[in-house]
């Protein structure tokens, strides 16, 4: 078995450690069944880069020079990287309630920390789950998202992957055609927790300037945002299927705070970029996409229309404070649909998100009451979504989606109308 | 003896003007007391009228959820409402102004206990606001939370949440202010009681079916659309 050299960090000295490229870390802590084969992966993706580069890897524990016994390595493995060297960083420990592979802003902090104490060029954020449950995400897809920042053309190397027609329905109806109406970057998985950074985007992260120390402190980064907001360049790779995260315990509400709140924090603070941001352009793609001509599975929709529904009775009053007459008039003739001809214009839904948005920056009601009236109008989207492709390819679904996110682009000047003057009637 | 008569008539009526000459100096600084507060009251009033509408107080109050104060009220606003408050508390001031002419002593044991009441009404008034407050911020999050747990009677639940809270702040108030003490505590603790009986007979007995109607649906709806429907 190959030792490993421990790294210690100094604050006084400078680490000697020679020139380093590349910091990897994993936000989680693996048992050692599975931080093996992690690491294997990784160090034969290294074998894979364009250009060879030494790596340094962080993993989560106590500051310690100890060398983690159950990390069992052979020489083939380390061909690659002979004195692969390892450094420990503080993870905060999970908060019950908050979705749990969302890591925490102090994790990124942390990260971006350390990388810039170790002057690398780049870090790579892997999931956690790489060891075991992804067999999809080979060494040479692990590449593709290593490389792009490695080599000094990209910025931000953010993650696609092929998902099902009803995976990841908060990004596809919020997340991503918000961000990219917004930011102009048409990245698919704005908030994705495996990604690339290079040295640009640390000092974004540890909070150097005096503008950004007071926004992160405590609220997830969307590092899509930042690079988009600081002119960075953006790509995204190819990393294939993964498998659906966890959701037991945490409330569809909770969620929608958790994932969506950050993002319209983000639009306060940013308002000056987007509001002069007009279309969308590509992010670029490293890798090929894995088709699929299956149908998708179908959804029985009777509950989330009947909770719409119910939410239209009784939510109303708070609806009438965040969203103008015409809107509520629309939601009211929607609640009045059957569950197979329910249809929610994308229109609609657009224009409800950005008032939601809006809603959050004026504090018209409070923010937790805020999703929790949002979350009957996105059941009611999911719904109106179901219909529309239910028994239809993956494909279908992600035109949907496509389209979806070029009525958020059209909708965008209302936003701007409403955003700038909120007090101005709107009918 | 007529002499005599006429000599008692004439110096009970010189004693009468004598003391309303010693009053006369008192009733006119009650007056110029009672002008100059009105007067003051009305300067104090306009510009904390000036002030309030600036502020856009009529506003900010109907979006925090304290307009019902006007509701009760015979003012149309709560600006109008604040400045009549200080207006007449003025008036009230400048009273007491004026009492303290006739005789000193009875004026300062009246101002201290007054001055002591009106410490209390101010808190009263505090906990009244706060009570409102509270009953509103937990009727929402009850009605909310109630609507996303797909409950039909989510509106109840928030509406018994709304007057138990409100029910218990005006129990504090009186309790605060010692007005009716014993009838108010055994009056709250019957009515609060019963509040909190019937809503759970209603949940339990009343609603039994329409509850177990929601959560079967509930997890209907998780073994079949989980497997399916992932939101994140």
């Amino acid at each position: 078995m190959a030792e490993l050299e421990a790294l210690q960090e100094s604050k006084q000295e400078s680490l000697e450690i020679g020139p380093t490229d590349l910091l990897l870390a994993i936000p989680a802590p693996l048992r050692s069944e599975l931080l093996t084969p992690a690491i294997q992966k990784v160090l034969q993706a290294c074998k894979l880069l364009s250009s060879p580069c030494q790596v340094v890897l962080a993993l989560p524990g106590e500051n310690t020079q100890d060398a983690p016994a159950e990390l069992a390595l052979n020489n083939n493995d380390l061909a690659s990287q002979p004195s692969l060297r390892y450094v420990n960083y503080p993870l905060q420990a999970p908060v019950p309630g908050i979705i749990p592979w969302l890591p925490s802003s102090t994790t990124y902090r942390e990260l971006a920390r350390l990388a810039t104490t170790l002057q690398v060029r780049a870090c790579t954020v892997l999931g956690a789950d790489i060891g075991f449950s992804r067999d999809s995400l080979t060494p040479e897809k692990l590449t593709l998202l290593i490389d792009p920042g490695i080599g000094g053309s990209f910025d931000l190397v953010m993650p696609l992957y092929t998902s099902q027609a009803f995976d990841d329905l908060v990004n596809k109806s919020i997340l991503y055609p918000l961000t990219r109406s917004l930011y102009g970057h048409r990245v698919q998985n704005p908030l994705g927790t495996e990604f690339q950074m290079s040295s640009k985007m640390f000092p974004l992260l540890t909070g150097n300037t005096a503008r950004d120390s007071s926004q992160q402190q405590g609220r997830l980064p969307w590092l899509a945002t930042l690079a988009a907001g600081r002119n960075l360049k953006i790509c995204q790779a190819q990393l294939g299927a993964r498998r659906p995260s966890s959701a037991e315990g945490i409330e569809l509400s909770d969620a929608l705070a958790q994932l969506t709140g950050p993002l319209f924090l983000d639009m306060e603070d940013n308002a000056a970029f987007w509001q002069r941001i007009r279309g969308s352009h590509d992010a670029p793609i490293f890798g090929v996409a894995s088709t699929s001509t299956e149908a998708t599975d179908t959804v029985d929709v009777r509950h989330m229309v009947e909770a719409f529904q119910l939410g239209e009775r009784n939510l109303r009053e708070f609806w009438a404070l965040i969203l103008p007459p015409v809107t509520l008039l629309e939601l009211k003739k929607l609640s009045r649909l059957s569950p197979d001809e329910f249809h929610m214009p994308d229109t609609l839904w657009a224009r409800i998100i950005y008032d939601f948005a809006l809603a959050h920056r004026l504090r018209n009601i409070h923010r937790t009451h805020l999703f929790g009236a949002l979350t009957p109008l996105y059941l009611g989207w999911v719904a109106s979504y179901a219909v529309e492709i239910n028994q239809s390819g993956i494909a279908a679904a992600q035109q949907r989606v496509e389209q979806l996110a070029r009525t958020y682009e059209s909708e965008k000047p209302y936003l701007l109308s409403r955003w700038r003057w909120p007090d101005r009637f709107h009918p | 003896m007529w002499g005599q008569v006429h000599q008692a008539l004439l110096e009970s009526l010189h004693r009468a003007v004598f003391k309303v000459a010693t009053l006369l100096p008192g009733v006119l600084a009650l007056i110029v007391a009672l002008v100059v507060s009105i007067f003051i009251g009305w300067l104090l009033a306009a510009i904390l009228r000036r002030i309030l509408l600036a502020l856009h107080f009529d506003t900010r109050v109907e979006q925090s959820g304290l307009a019902n104060i006007s509701d009760w009220s015979s003012a149309k606003t709560p600006t109008f409402l604040a400045t009549r408050i200080v207006f007449w508390l003025t008036v009230v001031a400048g009273l007491f102004v004026g009492v303290a002419a006739f005789d000193a002593s009875l004026a300062s044991g009246l101002s201290a206990n007054v001055v002591t009441y009106i410490s209390k009404i101010v808190a009263a008034v505090v906990l009244l606001i706060v009570g409102i407050i509270v009953a509103r911020f937990l009727s929402r999050s009850v009605l909310i939370n109630g609507v996303n747990m797909n409950l039909e009677h989510a509106r109840l639940l928030s509406l018994g949440a709304k007057w138990l809270v409100l029910v218990f702040t005006a129990a504090m108030i009186f309790d605060h202010l010692g007005i009716a003490r014993v009838i108010v505590d055994l009056g709250f603790g019957i009515l609060f009681g019963g509040i909190v009986l019937a809503l759970a007979l209603a949940v339990g007995l009343g609603s039994r079916d329409l509850v177990s109607r929601s959560l079967e649906r509930d997890r209907h709806k998780t073994s079949t659309e989980e497997d399916v429907v992932r939101h994140f």
